[in-house]
C-alpha cells in the first residue's frame, strides 16, 4: 500500500447553470494519489477543473460524487467536530496575495488567529511561534506589528504561506501560488516552498497553468482537460515522454527560454469547449490532431501504458486510444 | 533611416507624493519588419514608453521630453487630429484584456468595419468584403457567419485575433502589442505567437511587443530591450541576449525562470523586490539588489555602451560610464 496522505476516488462536482437544467462539468471522475513528501502537480489550462479539484480536497466545496481521504479517512463520512480537527491538517496557498490577507489585521494578528482556533498553547507560546513563523519565511521580526498593505506583492504571499504554517500542517494545496507575482519575485517563492517542504516535510498539491513552475516543483504531474485526468506519470517523463495528444501540444506550446530551440509545435486548433456541453466520446477529440472514428463515439479510459508499474512512482498512465492496445 | 527612433523620451507621473520618473530617457530604433520586444516587470516603465509613443498617456503623466520619429515625423509635435488619423491607419495597437477593449453590443463585423469606414471613404459592401477577409487572415473559421456575432460568443483567443485584425483594418506600418498573450492559456498563446509572426512576413509591419515574459520573447521577438524601473539596463538581438546576458538584472530574471529543458534544485532568484517608484536607489536602478554591486554604483548612475554588435549595456561592469546622480 503507497502512504497517501490524500487520495480522491472518481471525485465528480457539477455546478448548477442558473435559469437552465444544465449542468457545469467541472469535475468529471477523477482518481488522485499524493505520497508522503512529494509534490503532485496538476496542471490544465482554463476550465479544466484543476481549481475546482483544489477546493474539493479540502472539502471548501461539497463534491457531488466521490470521496476524498485524507490519511485514509473519508472527509465526507466525517462529524463537523472531527472534520474541523483534520481541517488544521490541510491548508491552501491562493493566487491573489493581495485578496487573501485581512487588510484590518496586522501581521502578528493574521499569524495568530488559526492558533487560537487550531491549537491548545498558551498566548506567550502563540507569541513565539509567530516569531518564528517569520523567520521560516524570509520575514523579519520587525514586519509583526506591520499591516498587509505595507507589504509587496511577494512578501505578502510570504505572510499566507507564514499563515498556512501556523496551525502545523502536513498538506498543502498550493493554487497557483506565484501566477500573480513578478518573475524576479516568483523564483523567491518557489524556492520557499521547496525549502520548506524539505525542512518540514510536507506534502504539496501544486496546481498551475504554468507548465515550467509545475515542472520544477512537482515530482509527479497529472494533466487535466475539460474535468478529467487525461495523463499522469512522474514529471521527467511527461515532459520527455508525453503519450496523451493534449499533453505534447501543450508541452510544444510552452515558451522555452532559448531562441534558438523554436521548434515547431503540434498546433491545436479552435477553443476548449464548453463544459455545459461536453463533446461525446474522448472529450478532447474536437481539437485532437489524431483524432479517429471510434474517439467521437467512446470515451477512452485511464490505464498503464507499456506495461506495469510496480510502483506509483513509476506509473504512467494515459487516457487516449492511440495508446489503447484493443 | 528607422521607421521608429525614440530619444531620449521622458514620461512622468505627477502624483500628490510626488514625481514618479515612469520613462527616464529611453532611446531605442525599431526597423520596418522588425520585431523588437521590451521586457521588464512592474513599474519598469515598458506600458507607459508604448502609451507615449502612441501619445495615449492619460493625467496625471505626462510626456516631459525627447522625440519619437515616425516615418519622418516627430509624433510628439503632431496636433490632435493629425495624430488621430495616424493611429490607426500608420500605427495600431493591441492590448492584453481583448474583452473590454470591444463594444458589447455591437457586432464584431460592425466595428472591425467602422475602423475602416471612419479613415477610408469606402461603401459599406466593400468594408464589409475587406473585414471577411481580415477574418480570415487572423484564423477565425467561418468567417462567413462569425461576422454577424457579438464579442461575448467569441472565446479570449478568438477576441485577440479580433483585435489582431481590427489593428491590421488599415495595413499599419507599425503595430505596438502590449502583453497580447498574457491573458490566453498556454495552446492559444502559441497560435496568437505564431500569428503575430506569420503577420510580420505576409505584411512587413514591424511590431513592437510589449511582455513581461521572457519565454515570449525568445519565441518572437528579433530583438529585445530590458527595462528597470524606467531606464533600459540592455539591448540585444534576441539569441546575444540569452546566449550572453550582461545586465545582472538580466541575468537574474533568465536565472529566475524554471528551465524547462533540464531540472535545477534551486533557482537563481533576485533577492529583494522592486522598489517603490517614488524610492528608487540613486545611481544605478538596481544597485540595491545586485549580486554585483560595486562602490560606483551607489552614485553613478551608468550610461549604455556598446558591448558587441547591436548589444549594449548600462552596467558598470563593464566599465565605468556615466553621470554623478545630483542626489548622491
Amino acid at each position: 500500500m503507497p502512504d497517501a496522505v490524500m487520495e480522491t476516488r472518481h471525485l465528480v462536482k457539477q455546478f448548477p447553470v442558473e435559469g437552465s437544467r444544465d449542468v457545469v462539468h467541472a469535475v468529471s471522475g477523477v482518481d488522485l494519489i499524493v505520497l508522503r513528501g512529494e509534490t503532485l502537480g496538476l496542471v490544465g489550462e482554463s476550465g479544466c477543473g484543476k481549481t475546482t479539484m483544489g477546493r474539493l480536497v479540502l472539502r471548501l466545496i461539497e463534491p457531488t460524487a466521490g470521496e476524498v481521504l485524507i490519511e485514509g479517512r473519508d472527509l465526507g463520512a466525517l462529524s463537523k467536530r472531527e472534520l474541523r480537527r483534520v481541517r488544521s491538517e490541510l491548508q491552501i496557498i491562493f493566487q491573489n496575495p493581495f485578496a487573501s490577507l485581512n487588510p484590518r489585521m496586522s501581521v502578528e494578528e493574521i499569524l495568530r488567529r488559526p492558533m487560537e482556533i487550531h491549537l491548545r498553547i498558551s498566548a506567550a507560546e502563540r507569541s513565539r511561534r509567530v516569531g518564528l513563523l517569520l523567520e521560516q519565511v524570509g520575514l523579519r521580526e520587525e514586519h509583526r506589528n506591520r499591516f498587509p498593505h505595507e507589504f509587496s506583492g511577494g512578501q505578502r504571499q510570504r505572510i499566507a504561506i507564514a499563515r498556512a504554517l501556523a496551525v502545523e500542517p502536513k498538506f498543502l494545496v498550493l493554487d497557483e501560488p506565484t501566477s500573480a507575482l513578478d518573475v524576479s519575485v516568483q523564483a523567491q517563492i518557489l524556492n520557499l516552498l521547496k525549502r520548506l517542504q524539505r525542512d518540514l516535510g510536507l506534502t504539496y498539491l501544486f496546481i498551475s497553468h504554468d507548465l515550467s513552475a509545475v515542472r520544477h516543483m512537482s515530482d509527479r504531474i497529472a494533466v487535466m482537460y475539460l474535468g478529467k485526468v487525461v495523463e499522469t506519470s512522474a514529471s521527467e517523463t511527461l515532459f520527455n515522454d508525453p503519450q496523451h495528444p493534449y499533453t505534447k501540444a501543450l508541452v510544444s506550446a510552452i515558451p522555452v527560454t532559448n531562441p534558438r530551440l523554436r521548434r515547431e509545435r503540434v498546433r491545436l486548433t479552435g477553443d476548449i469547449p464548453s463544459p455545459i456541453h461536453l463533446p461525446k466520446g474522448c472529450a478532447f477529440h474536437t481539437r485532437c490532431p489524431f483524432v479517429m472514428d471510434r474517439c467521437r463515439t467512446e470515451g477512452p479510459v485511464l490505464q498503464e501504458t507499456g506495461g506495469s508499474a510496480s510502483h506509483l512512482v513509476e506509473s504512467h498512465l494515459v487516457s487516449c486510444h492511440l495508446v489503447d492496445p484493443a | 533611416m528607422a521607421l521608429l527612433q525614440v530619444t531620449d523620451l521622458k514620461t512622468h507621473f505627477f502624483g500628490r507624493r510626488g514625481v514618479t520618473k515612469a520613462v527616464d530617457g529611453i532611446s531605442f530604433d525599431l526597423e520596418r519588419g522588425e520585431i523588437l520586444g521590451i521586457v521588464g516587470e512592474s513599474g519598469s516603465g515598458k506600458s507607459v514608453a508604448s502609451l507615449s509613443i502612441m501619445r495615449l498617456v492619460d493625467h496625471p503623466g505626462r510626456v516631459v521630453g525627447g522625440s519619437v520619429h515616425f516615418e519622418g515625423r516627430d509624433l510628439l509635435k503632431l496636433g490632435r487630429e493629425e495624430m488621430r488619423t495616424l493611429r490607426g491607419r500608420r500605427m495600431s495597437m493591441v492590448f492584453q484584456e481583448p474583452g473590454t477593449s470591444m463594444n458589447p453590443v455591437l457586432k464584431v463585423g460592425f466595428q472591425i468595419a467602422e475602423a475602416i469606414r471612419s479613415h477610408e471613404r469606402v461603401s459599406n459592401q466593400e468594408a464589409r468584403e475587406r473585414t471577411m477577409d481580415l477574418m480570415e487572415l487572423v484564423g477565425i473559421p467561418d468567417a462567413k457567419r462569425r461576422i454577424d456575432q457579438y464579442p461575448h460568443q467569441f472565446s479570449g483567443g478568438m477576441l485577440q485575433r479580433l483585435m489582431i485584425a481590427m489593428g491590421l483594418a488599415l495595413s499599419p506600418s507599425l503595430i505596438i502589442a502590449d502583453e497580447p498573450v498574457t491573458a490566453l492559456d498556454v495552446t492559444i498563446q502559441a497560435q496568437i505567437l505564431d500569428l503575430l509572426r506569420d503577420l510580420r512576413d505576409t505584411t512587413d509591419a514591424a511590431v513592437l511587443l510589449i511582455t513581461h515574459d521572457m519565454g515570449v520573447v525568445a519565441e518572437t521577438c528579433d530583438r529585445v530591450i530590458v527595462m528597470y524601473l524606467g531606464k533600459i539596463v540592455e539591448e540585444a538581438p534576441v539569441a546575444e541576449l540569452f546566449d550572453h546576458p550582461k545586465h545582472p538584472y538580466t541575468q537574474g530574471l533568465l536565472g529566475s525562470i524554471p528551465k524547462i529543458d533540464e531540472k535545477q534544485e534551486w533557482l537563481a532568484a533576485i533577492p529583494g523586490t522592486i522598489p517603490n517608484p517614488l524610492e528608487v536607489p540613486t545611481g544605478c536602478r538596481f544597485s540595491n539588489r545586485c549580486p554585483q554591486v560595486m562602490d560606483v554604483c551607489h552614485h553613478v548612475s551608468p550610461e549604455l555602451q556598446v558591448v558587441g554588435p547591436g548589444h549594449r549595456v548600462a552596467c558598470h561592469l563593464y566599465g565605468e560610464t556615466g553621470t554623478v546622480d545630483a542626489d548622491a
